[in-house]
C-alpha cells in the first residue's frame, strides 16, 4: 500500500493533476463545446452584425479590442421578412462580406490606438458627460455611473 | 407648460448632438473618412502570437511625431 494520501497530495503529483485538469478543460472547451454546443463570442459577433452595431472596447489607455459589426445590407431596421431575405442573400453570397476590409471575414481586432485619437475621444466624451450632468442633474450622474 | 416642453426638447437635442458627435467621430475613424487619423490593419506575426504582445513599428513615411493606429486581426490562435 504505497500509494497513500501522502503521495497523492505530494506537491509533484498535485501539480500534475492541476495542469492536466486545466489541459482537459481547455481541450474540451475548444474541441467539443465551442464546435458542437455554442461559441458565445461568435454568437455575440453575429448579434453585432445583425444589429449593425460595432463595439470598440478600450481596455487600456491606448489598447483595446474592436468588433466590426457593420451589416453588409446597409440597414438593419427592417421587419422579420426582410431580415430573413437578407440572411438568405448573405448565405448565398449575393451580398458583401461582414469583415472590416473588403472581401474579408475578419471582424474581431486587437486595437492599438494613437495618442491623438485617444485625446480627441476623451474630449468628445468629456463634453457629452458634462452636458449630461448639466442638463439631467442628479439623474445624469446616475445614468453615467450606472454602467 | 409649452415653454417647459420646448426647453426640454432643446436640452435633449443638445445632449444627443454631443453624443452624435462622439459616435460619428468613431464611425468616421473606422471608415477611413478622417484625414488626420489613419489606421492600418495587419496580421500578428508568429512571434507576436507566441509572446501575446504587439510590437510597435515606426512608419518612416509619417513625418514628425505623427503616429497611426494599428488594428491587429484577432484570429484565434
Amino acid at each position: 500500500m504505497w500509494i497513500g494520501t501522502g503521495t497523492l497530495f505530494s506537491s509533484k503529483n498535485f501539480h500534475y493533476a492541476f495542469y492536466n485538469s486545466g489541459l482537459i478543460q481547455y481541450l474540451f472547451y475548444t474541441l467539443i463545446y465551442q464546435r458542437s454546443i455554442e461559441d458565445r463570442i461568435l454568437n455575440f459577433i453575429d448579434l453585432c452584425s445583425v444589429s449593425n452595431i460595432s463595439v470598440l472596447i478600450l481596455a487600456d489607455n491606448l489598447y483595446g479590442y474592436y468588433i466590426h459589426g457593420l451589416s453588409p445590407h446597409g440597414t438593419t431596421d427592417v421587419n422579420v421578412k426582410d431580415m430573413i431575405v437578407n440572411l438568405g442573400r448573405e448565405s448565398k453570397q449575393m451580398s458583401g462580406t461582414r469583415g472590416l476590409e473588403a472581401k474579408s471575414d475578419e471582424q474581431t481586432f486587437i486595437v492599438r490606438i494613437d495618442r491623438r485619437l485617444r485625446m480627441e475621444y476623451e474630449r468628445l466624451l468629456f463634453t457629452y458627460q458634462v452636458k449630461m450632468i448639466r442638463i439631467k442633474g442628479q439623474s445624469g450622474f446616475v445614468l453615467l455611473f450606472s454602467f | 407648460m409649452r415653454g417647459k416642453k420646448k426647453s426640454d426638447e432643446q436640452e435633449s437635442e443638445i445632449l444627443m448632438a454631443s453624443y452624435r458627435h462622439l459616435n460619428e467621430f468613431l464611425c468616421a475613424f473606422v471608415n477611413h473618412s478622417l484625414p488626420t487619423y489613419h489606421y492600418t490593419i495587419r496580421e500578428r506575426f508568429l512571434w507576436e502570437k507566441l509572446l501575446n504582445y504587439e510590437f510597435y513599428y515606426t512608419n518612416n513615411n509619417l513625418q514628425g511625431t505623427q503616429s497611426e493606429s494599428v488594428f491587429f486581426v484577432g484570429k484565434k490562435t
